[in-house]
């Protein structure tokens, strides 16, 4: 099925004012793994945050699962199925505590209190949170604060789930957390992920990658592709990282098995 | 600087205090509260003061938190004294000083008022150290749901509240980065006349509220994300518990009001 279909989309902030996004047209399918990258102000950010209805396109439709993205009743029940992590660890923690900031959705949505003790339980499980229920956020590293946020949303049962540069604050290995739940969450629970981020080390390890400029998809490549394509990045402004050109190196002289390790070594994330 | 910084006054434990329901609490303070204002006779406030020091005896809170909290009031205690002691005219004359009469009527007083104001800190902070600042909104929250008919915004208030609390340490943090970047560039915030450090204040002030404004925006963006759409149809992880020791404490507190109100005729 279809997780999240992009029809058409165009986006201005003001009449007057440049297009932000300008005729996307795109499918992301149900636990796809797509990666966002782009220079700042190419629309990366915009894009995701039409999946969820925060802002809505001027022109065309975003359908997720099938249904369109409209403002109104629903869209409370549809943020419940589509969560979003945000940039800033410490600007997206509502509550005085780790445990009653997971609870927050579910408080929206009207779970029943017991549940919601279960479903906290779980999702620390997933998130590796267990020791810091109790804990107040600004004792929290910044890994911890976005797994806490990952956490947050995993307990409203959602099946796609929106990182919004949410690593991109965070130390090296705040950022590797962070992208190991990803994988977990990815691979044992099926949730397709839309990741927009700056790192092409982060991006590398998806199924799917889209490079946006002005405001449409330059480049759309499935993961191992794009590490035969990666002069594509290097023209359009994204700099390779050390182990992308030791990859096109060994490549250019033919050390096959050589090169095979390095696309698994950069697949895996272990570079992070 | 700011890193041992603890929310309120707070102070954890496990006293009789600590375990009753926030709102049992909160009912049990205004009826005190009551009853500081209702007492005006030296036997009302021998009743009023054994009162008090039984609560914070079982309290379990030390001393020297309560002494803490009273340093500030100190003055305004003092001053309360010294004011009903020299102006008020009742009964004889004790002592002259310059213009001044100082009559046994303006003693007593004085002494009552700074009695009032000090069992009135002393009772509130006994909630407030006993009493965790979550606890207490939500208590508030609860207590003023009944006031929503006549358009009291409980939840809004309550949540207020607790985005306020949850950020005050953030604030701390932000506020001594500021202070630290301010520096770098020059700024004199613990030395210079009050002139340069007023101007120091300035530029810590003005990044505070800017980044605060930021973070708000964010954080309602985040909230909007998370499917928050208000106080309806709402459910609550944190659950306060009513249990029956909660209404023999308020019973017993509403009882030693009605009492006291015979006893200090």
């Amino acid at each position: 099925m279809t997780a999240v279909s992009f029809n058409h989309v165009s986006f201005r902030y003001e009449e007057e004012s440049d297009w932000v996004l300008e005729d996307v047209n795109a499918e992301i399918e149900e636990g796809e793994w797509v990666s966002i990258i782009g220079p700042n102000g190419s629309g990366k950010s915009t894009l995701s945050r039409m999946c969820n209805g925060l802002l809505s396109p001027v022109e065309g439709e975003v359908f997720i699962e099938g249904k369109p993205v409209r403002p109104g009743e629903e869209l409370a029940l549809l943020r419940q199925k589509v969560g979003m992590v945000f940039q800033n660890p410490d600007h997206q923690f509502v509550a005085p505590t780790v445990k009653d900031d997971i609870a927050f959705g579910m408080e929206n949505a009207g779970v029943p209190r017991n549940e919601m003790v279960e479903r906290i339980e779980k999702a620390a499980m997933q998130t590796g949170i267990e020791k810091i229920l109790d804990a107040e956020p600004h004792r929290l590293s910044g890994g911890q604060k976005q797994r806490v946020a990952i956490a947050g949303t995993l307990v409203l049962h959602p099946t796609l789930l929106i990182l919004d540069e949410a690593t991109s604050m965070l130390d090296p290995q705040g950022k590797r957390e962070v992208m190991n739940i990803l994988k977990d969450l990815h691979r044992r629970d099926r949730i397709t992920i839309l990741h927009v981020t700056h790192d092409l080390r982060e991006a590398a390890i998806g199924t799917r990658i889209w490079l946006m400029r002005f405001g449409n998809i330059a480049i759309d490549l499935d993961s191992n592709t794009m590490l035969d394509q990666m002069n594509q990045f290097d023209t359009n402004d994204i700099p390779l990282p050390y182990e992308f050109h030791l990859l096109q190196e060994l490549r250019r002289r033919h050390c096959k098995e050589e090169a095979g390790l390095v696309k698994r070594y950069i697949r895996d994330g272990i570079a992070l | 600087m700011f890193k041992h910084i603890i929310i309120g006054q707070y102070l954890p434990g496990n006293s009789f205090l600590h375990r009753m329901d926030a709102r049992a609490k909160l009912i049990a303070v205004l009826l005190m509260i009551m009853v500081i204002f209702l007492a005006d006779t030296w036997r009302g406030y021998g009743a009023v003061t054994v009162g008090t020091v039984g609560v914070w005896m079982i309290s379990g809170v030390p001393l020297r938190y309560i002494l803490k909290g009273m340093y500030p009031i100190l003055i305004l205690i003092v001053g309360t004294f010294l004011l009903h002691a020299f102006l008020t005219q009742e009964g004889e004359v004790i002592a002259t000083v310059g213009a001044f009469s100082v009559y046994s009527g303006g003693i007593e007083q004085g002494l009552f008022i700074g009695l009032r104001l000090f069992f009135l800190v002393l009772v509130t902070s006994l909630l407030t150290l006993t009493t965790s600042p979550i606890d207490l909104t939500d208590g508030l929250e609860q207590m003023l749901q009944p006031l929503k008919r006549f358009g009291v915004p409980a939840h809004e208030v309550a949540l207020m509240m607790s985005i306020a609390i949850r950020f005050i340490p953030t604030l701390f943090q932000e506020a001594e980065k500021i202070i630290k970047a301010q520096t770098a560039r020059g700024a004199k915030f613990n030395s210079g006349s009050m002139k340069q450090r007023t101007q120091a204040m300035i530029s810590l002030l003005v990044p505070l509220f800017i980044r605060a404004f930021k973070r708000a925006e964010d954080l309602a963006l985040a909230m909007e994300a998370r499917g928050y759409n208000g106080g309806e149809k709402r459910t609550k992880l944190r659950a306060l518990t009513w249990r029956r020791k909660d209404t023999i404490a308020c019973l017993i507190v509403a009882v030693s009001a009605v009492l006291l109100f015979f006893f200090q005729r």
